[in-house]
């Protein structure tokens, strides 16, 4: 409340015309100013006393309101509260399940497999017939996969 | 009408709910809540042969609760003008007022009380009812049954009366 609406209010209560409710008003802003005027502070005394108490009591009470207002953290700081806590605790739980889990065995290494020499398979195909026709057969077979036979070839060559 | 004793016992116990629920939001120790509430049913109990029925005595009783709290905290203070752990844990330390203070506390109020004197009877009553009782005109218009225009008229008058009396006696 400015000086001036609190002159306003204080000839509207010398006229007689003030409510209660304003009275309350013009005893609160009279009760925050540190230094009064002689004129304020004769009409602070007029105010009477219930009404100055009961402005005391609500200024105190919205003093501590405030107090406490901004004395609580921001919805920020409680978001990062929150979230550093659930990382947390999901920290400690992978910790512990990580702990839970069966050691791998320090002794295993690798071995490679030596494979053994085996004989070549044998085709089972072009086995029966005349001869005649064992060879056709054979020659169809080549001509479908000359890269292998062009291998079986080379690699008996090899040996 | 003027409520009665009994009337006033009848309605006590709704009236000490309401005015212990204002000293428990003031005060963090139930014990001085209970004190103040204690203080308020008291004050209500001694001036309510003078309270009108058809007055909102809850209003009233919320008032005077007030008043009891702001009284008692403020003792509360004056005991103890140095910071101690109760205070401080309570947080809502105000400055105790020192000697020189309620000295002149106590002379502003004498001074306030002989300009008051100098009020007609008539006067003084109606100062009294808006500052002392906190009555609306609408209010002091039902009790005393003088209209409300002249009821302004009245306070007005004796308002600027004591303020200038005041003036003239503080500047002195």
């Amino acid at each position: 409340m400015t000086n001036k609406d609190i002159q306003t209010l204080i000839n509207k209560f010398l006229a007689g015309l003030t409510s209660p409710q304003e009275e309350l008003q013009l005893t609160q802003a009279l009760q925050q100013h540190n230094s009064l005027p002689a004129e304020w502070q004769a009409i602070n005394l007029m105010l009477g006393e219930l009404t100055q108490g009961e402005a005391a009591y609500d200024t105190i009470m919205s003093q501590r309101n405030s107090h406490s207002a901004s004395s609580k953290p921001s919805a920020i700081l409680v978001a990062l509260r929150f979230i550093s806590s659930a990382a947390a605790i999901y920290l400690v739980g992978l910790f512990i399940w990580l702990q839970l889990q069966p050691a791998p065995k320090a002794q295993m290494t690798y071995t490679p497999k030596i494979e053994q020499s085996k004989p070549a398979p044998q085709p089972a195909y072009c086995t029966e017939g005349t001869p005649r026709e064992i060879l056709m057969c054979y020659i169809e077979h080549r001509k479908a996969q000359p890269d292998t036979y062009k291998q079986l070839k080379q690699m008996n060559n090899e040996n | 009408m003027y409520m009665t004793r009994s009337q006033f016992e009848h309605i006590a116990a709704q009236l000490r709910q309401k005015v212990l629920k204002i000293s428990t939001q003031f005060f963090s120790s139930r014990y001085d809540a209970e004190d103040a509430a204690q203080e308020a049913m008291e004050q209500l109990w001694r001036y309510c042969e003078h309270i009108d029925t058809d007055r909102n005595i809850e209003a009233l009783a919320v008032r005077v609760a007030k008043n009891c709290c702001v009284s008692l905290y403020r003792h509360q203070q004056r005991q103890a003008p140095t910071a101690n752990i109760d205070t401080l844990a309570r947080n809502h330390q105000e400055p105790g007022a020192s000697p020189q203070q309620l000295l002149e506390a106590s002379d502003t109020q004498r001074l306030l009380n002989e300009t008051l004197d100098l009020l007609k009877p008539r006067e003084r009553q109606l100062f009294d009812m808006r500052a002392v009782m906190g009555l609306s005109t609408d209010e002091i218009a039902s009790q005393t049954g003088i209209p409300k225009t002249s009821i302004t008229a009245m306070v007005s008058a004796a308002r600027k009366k004591v303020f200038t009396e005041l003036i003239k006696r503080m500047k002195q």
